[in-house]
């Protein structure tokens, strides 16, 4: 089992949670829970309202849509954090495809935790804006203007 | 009377002066529109014929819409009114040139006219939008709008009539003298209207520059046209009208200079004819359009003008006579711009915003030049080229008339589609759904969509019918009103509450035998509303109802009426009666919500007392929530306790910080109590601050001071940013200066060992964790010294000189140093520009932290000192770091077990020394 220190060096590594202060970080990583999954296992399916995020720490997953695999993400990547947000039913089905260690996130410890931080709050929201900007960035080939 | 008047003319205090302004300005430019459009149709025939007028379509195309557009770029830079007035100086000034090039025999004068005729068109009704636009807030433009568009459509009549009865007298081009002087009236009231309106304007005009900066790029429309089915059809519609209208037009001015040789003649003529027009177009829009869209839907309203055209252009091939020609003219311009305009908006409806504003500003730009263009080359390939007869045009119209409609039956059914996806994919605007039930086909398509529609997808529909009254919602609605889960159903009974038909309460009898309460009273409400209001008499018998639930039911049925119903018939006996009477068996759980949603309208206090104190400890948030505003409104001391409790609950905070501050003063003593107890749970310890910060009172600043010598770090910064919100709204409260000094030298004290450890920390891997987290609580550190100076000196100022000091622009962070030198008093001017003037050196940091009596080690021997601070996390950061780096002479950090209390306060360094002391110990030594 990971150490709190541990986690948050983990989390530190993936972009969305790349503008949390590193006791954020902490705070993030005391709510997540380490979960294993085996080949063939599912983590979510295509429709189901997300309840919970994933961080991958080892291992392969796949994602589904209309059962065409779209992508996989390995080690470092995350799935679902956005969809916490939306609450929109997942867009994709996931799918272990070896012996695969994760952390798990749920929305309700999220939801919680960052009633209590808001600083975390304004951390996900630069994420966020960072990566509307880049999108904008890559559709104009253009820098946008940091105040539009 | 007065109340159908009020309905047709809602002008309100204060708008009469400036309304009657505006509808006499559009009136006389519209009028004066009709006499010049008379005037340039008249004289082109007259000098050079109708067959020529296919070349002046395509001069139209090629330079009257840059123009416009040129002009309107630069019209937002001008001042509205001013621009109204200069822009009329110049038509008046041109009529009168024309009139002498007239005198002078200038031959091309005609087509002059012509294009100027068509710019003046665009500009002086744009400009009269735009000025509409700035003198009226989006509610008044929303009433009074359809006013001003009377007074448009009564200006075209009136230069009808003008013209009619006055050319034949003054001579056709002595119209355009009259219609200069017609034109003086508008200088006059835009010269009024600047004045009496200017600060109005003036507003309007900010935010209009705003929102230009902002405003979307039209690029890509094509793109977007051509991807989509939908689009092309939309666009080809337009594209045909547009062609057609032309081609309709040219065969007009053939038969006018067929028939009517004079030159004045036809000018009156033309004035006659836009009469006819004019009162043709109000009366279809006034009693026709509204009930064409409404009982037949967009299928029939697109139709309309195409199978007008077709018809009238097959009596013109049987009967080519001047009356059969005006009636196909007349059609034409009647129902395009009455149905077949309202059947273009509804074509919109379902395309969203975005690309709405993009597609429409193509249309704008392009299809209606190039439209104009190939219906010029298409006259001059039947007339010129081919050389047939004017009259075969009207076979061109019939063709094209039905290549119309057979493009409006597949946009038809396109539209129903687009309609669908655009509600399952929540891509329809907000504005979109207020308009839409007037669209039958809108509403067949939201009927369609929640026939099939299931979880969130119907749970989003059932949002978006709300307010939308139709028989045919009532199916859908009825079948998920039996749906199993309760939401839905709910839903689906308050949307058939608002249709209206109480017939169909019969259809829901069987859910009078819900375990629900809440759809229980729903069914009952819907049986027994009689126009509006609930009747006493059908809520009678089901009061004296055998079954336990309905009689609840209706008991909450009657309550949540309001009025006289509840009291009469409930008193606090009878609901407690009820109540047990309901109890064993039931859904007890969906009683208590719906009794929770009605403790604002019990009769009786004493027993919304009760109930509230027993629902402010439910589980479930929607009864607590209505417990807590209850609470909020019965103010009683009582309550206070479990209000505070109640914070604990993310979700209800911001209903109990406002039932708290209600209390006012009067709860400030448990409120105290709680904050000062360690013991509360954090989450309701770092909430208090923002409760005391809405009780605006010196005991509130005094207890938030205290807080900032609280143990818990977090309970510190809440406390200081309550303080901080108080001071800027309330600087008559006193801020003990002498606390908040004591606070501050700690602050610096801690700014500057930060500092220092930032610059010791080693530059490695292994101590990058602790680097970053130096970093941020340095820079954290920094932020609650601004805040809490910002309790003795100006806080607005304070927060601006503090976020300069982040600015990557070096003027303005040396500003706010500048005025930071000039505010701050000793000592803590020198502290404080010592650490943000420029970066201090170790031996600096060392020197300032022995005035506070605290010693600065040097690498690594610091990190056994952030390792024993009361900060949780960097004490981990630094355990982990001596790991990390294996220093081994720090390793007795890990030997010692923390005490009780440590354990307790600092969890994750106990968590990290337990770790990494196992790990020390399975390491075989080197």
């Amino acid at each position: 089992m990971l150490s709190t220190i541990e986690r948050v060096l983990t989390l530190q590594k993936n972009e969305i949670f790349a503008e949390v202060s590193t006791e954020g970080l902490a705070h993030l990583a005391a709510i997540a829970e380490e979960v294993e999954f085996d080949a063939g296992d599912s983590l979510f399916h295509e429709g189901e309202i997300p309840d919970a995020c994933y961080l991958i720490l080892a291992g392969h997953v796949e994602l589904n849509r209309s059962n065409q695999t779209e992508l996989t993400v390995g080690p470092g990547d995350d799935i679902g954090v956005w969809a916490l947000f939306d609450g929109e039913p997942r867009v994709f089905a996931a799918r272990a495809t070896e012996n695969t260690h994760a952390l798990k996130i749920t929305q309700e410890d999220f939801y919680d935790l960052l009633a209590d931080h808001t600083d975390i709050v304004q951390s996900f929201f630069r994420t966020l804006v960072r990566r509307i900007r880049r999108v904008l960035t890559d559709r104009t080939g253009q820098t946008t203007n940091p105040t539009g | 009377m007065t109340r159908l008047w009020r309905q047709l003319v809602d002008i309100r205090e204060g708008e009469w002066s400036r309304t009657l302004a505006m509808f006499t300005y559009i009136l006389t430019v519209i009028a004066v529109l009709v006499i010049v459009k008379s005037v340039r149709q008249s004289l082109f025939l007259q000098k050079f014929g109708a067959a020529n007028l296919p070349y002046v379509y395509l001069l139209i195309a090629a330079i009257a819409g840059t123009i416009a557009t040129i002009y309107q770029r630069f019209a937002h830079r001008v001042k509205v009114h001013r621009l109204l007035i200069w822009t009329m100086v110049i038509i008046i000034a041109n009529l009168l040139i024309f009139r002498f090039l007239s005198l002078i025999g200038w031959s091309p004068l005609a087509y002059v006219l012509y294009v100027w005729v068509a710019v003046y068109g665009i500009l002086a009704t744009a400009q009269f939008w735009m000025l509409a636009n700035y003198v009226y807030d989006p509610r008044q433009a929303k009433r009074l709008f359809p006013i001003l568009g009377v007074g448009a459509t009564l200006g075209g009549i009136l230069g009808g009539y003008i013209t009619q009865f006055t050319a034949t007298a003054l001579g056709t081009e002595n119209m355009l003298l009259l219609s200069g002087v017609m034109l003086l009236t508008c200088i006059g009231l835009a010269w009024r209207l600047g004045t009496a309106e200017r600060e109005t304007i003036r507003e309007a005009e900010r935010a209009r520059r705003f929102k230009d900066s902002s405003a979307e790029k039209t690029e890509g429309g094509f793109k977007l046209i051509w991807e989509s089915k939908y689009l092309k059809l939309v666009m080809a519609i337009i594209a045909l009208s547009i062609v057609i209208s032309t081609v309709v037009d040219n065969q007009f001015s053939f038969v006018v200079e067929e028939h009517i040789p004079d030159k004045d003649a036809k000018t009156a003529f033309f004035g006659q004819f836009f009469t006819w027009l004019g009162w043709a177009a109000f009366l279809t829009q006034f009693f026709l359009t509204a009930r064409v869209v409404r009982r037949f839907g967009i299928g029939v309203a697109m139709a309309v003008l195409p199978v007008a055209l077709f018809l009238g252009s097959g009596l013109f091939v049987l009967i080519p006579m001047l009356l059969t020609g005006v009636l196909v003219k007349i059609a034409d311009g009647t129902f395009r711009y009455t149905i077949h305009k309202a059947s273009l908006e509804l074509l919109f409806l379902p395309i969203p915003i975005g690309v709405k504003n993009k597609t429409k500003t193509f249309i704008d730009v392009f299809t209606d030049r190039f439209s104009k263009g190939i219906a010029a080359l298409l006259v001059l390939l039947v007339t010129t080229l081919l050389g047939f007869h004017y009259t075969i045009l009207s076979y061109v119209l019939m063709g094209l008339a039905v290549v119309w409609i057979g493009v409006a039956v597949l946009t038809r059914k396109e539209y129903t589609a687009a309609f669908r996806d655009s509600l399952m994919g929540r891509k329809l605007d907000e504005d979109t759904l207020i308009i839409s039930p007037t669209d039958p086909s809108a509403v067949d398509a939201l009927a369609e969509s929640l026939r099939t529609a299931k979880g969130s997808a119907a749970r989003r529909l059932l949002d978006l019918v709300e307010g939308i009254k139709s028989p045919k919602l009532i199916d859908p609605l009825v079948t998920f009103a039996h749906d199993p889960d309760i939401d839905i159903a709910k839903a689906a009974l308050d949307r058939l509450a608002e249709q209206d038909a109480p017939e169909v309460g019969e259809r829901l009898k069987d859910l009078l035998e819900s375990p629900n309460v809440e759809i229980v009273e729903r069914v009952l409400r819907i049986r027994c509303r009689r126009k509006d209001t609930l009747s006493p008499v059908e809520l009678g018998p089901f009061l004296a109802d055998d079954r336990p639930l309905v009689r609840l039911g209706a008991v909450m049925c009657a309550l949540r009426s309001g009025g006289n119903i509840g009291a009469d018939i409930v008193d606090a006996e009878t609901l407690e009666h009820f109540l047990e009477d309901s109890g064993g068996g039931q859904d007890r759980h969906a009683m208590n919500r719906m009794l929770a949603s009605l403790l604002r309208v019990l009769p009786d206090d004493e027993l919304a007392h009760s109930y509230t104190r027993r629902f402010l400890d439910s589980n479930d948030p929607e009864i607590r929530g209505n417990a807590i505003e209850s609470a909020g409104r019965l103010r009683s001391r009582e309550l206070v306790e479990p209000l505070i409790r109640s914070l604990d609950d993310r979700r209800l905070r911001y209903k109990v910080r406002d039932a708290l501050a209600g209390y006012g003063e009067s709860a400030l003593g448990t409120i105290e109590d709680y904050f000062r107890d360690p013991d509360t749970a954090f989450s309701i310890r770092q909430y208090l601050p923002r409760v005391l910060e809405r009780i605006p009172s010196q005991r509130s600043v005094d207890i938030l001071v205290s807080g900032l010598d609280d143990v818990d770090a977090r309970v510190r910064f809440a406390s200081l940013r309550s303080l901080g919100r108080l001071r800027a709204k309330y600087q008559e409260l006193n801020f003990d200066h002498h606390r908040i000094a004591e606070r501050l030298d700690e602050e610096v004290r801690k700014a500057y060992r930060y500092q220092g450890w930032v610059l010791d920390v080693a530059d490695n891997t292994e101590a990058a964790l602790l680097r970053k987290t130096l970093h941020e609580k340095s820079h954290k550190t920094l932020d609650r010294l601004f805040r809490l100076l910002a309790m003795t000196h100006p806080p607005a100022e304070l927060y601006a000189a503090c976020q300069a000091l982040y600015s990557p622009n070096a003027r303005i962070r040396a500003n706010a140093v500048e005025y930071l030198d000039n505010v701050l008093k000793p000592p803590h001017k020198q502290w404080v520009l010592g650490l943000i003037e420029e970066r201090p050196s170790f031996d600096q940091i060392s020197s300032m932290l022995r005035t506070f009596g605290d010693t600065a080690p040097r690498w690594p021997d610091d990190l056994e000192h952030q390792a024993g601070t009361d900060d949780d996390w960097l004490a981990a950061c630094a355990l982990y770091t001596v790991w990390a780096l294996q220093e081994r002479k720090l390793f007795r950090l890990f030997e010692r077990d923390p005490d009780p209390d440590r354990k307790r306060k600092r969890p994750l360094t106990v968590e990290t020394l337990y770790n990494l002391r196992q790990r020390i110990e399975s390491t075989p030594p080197e």
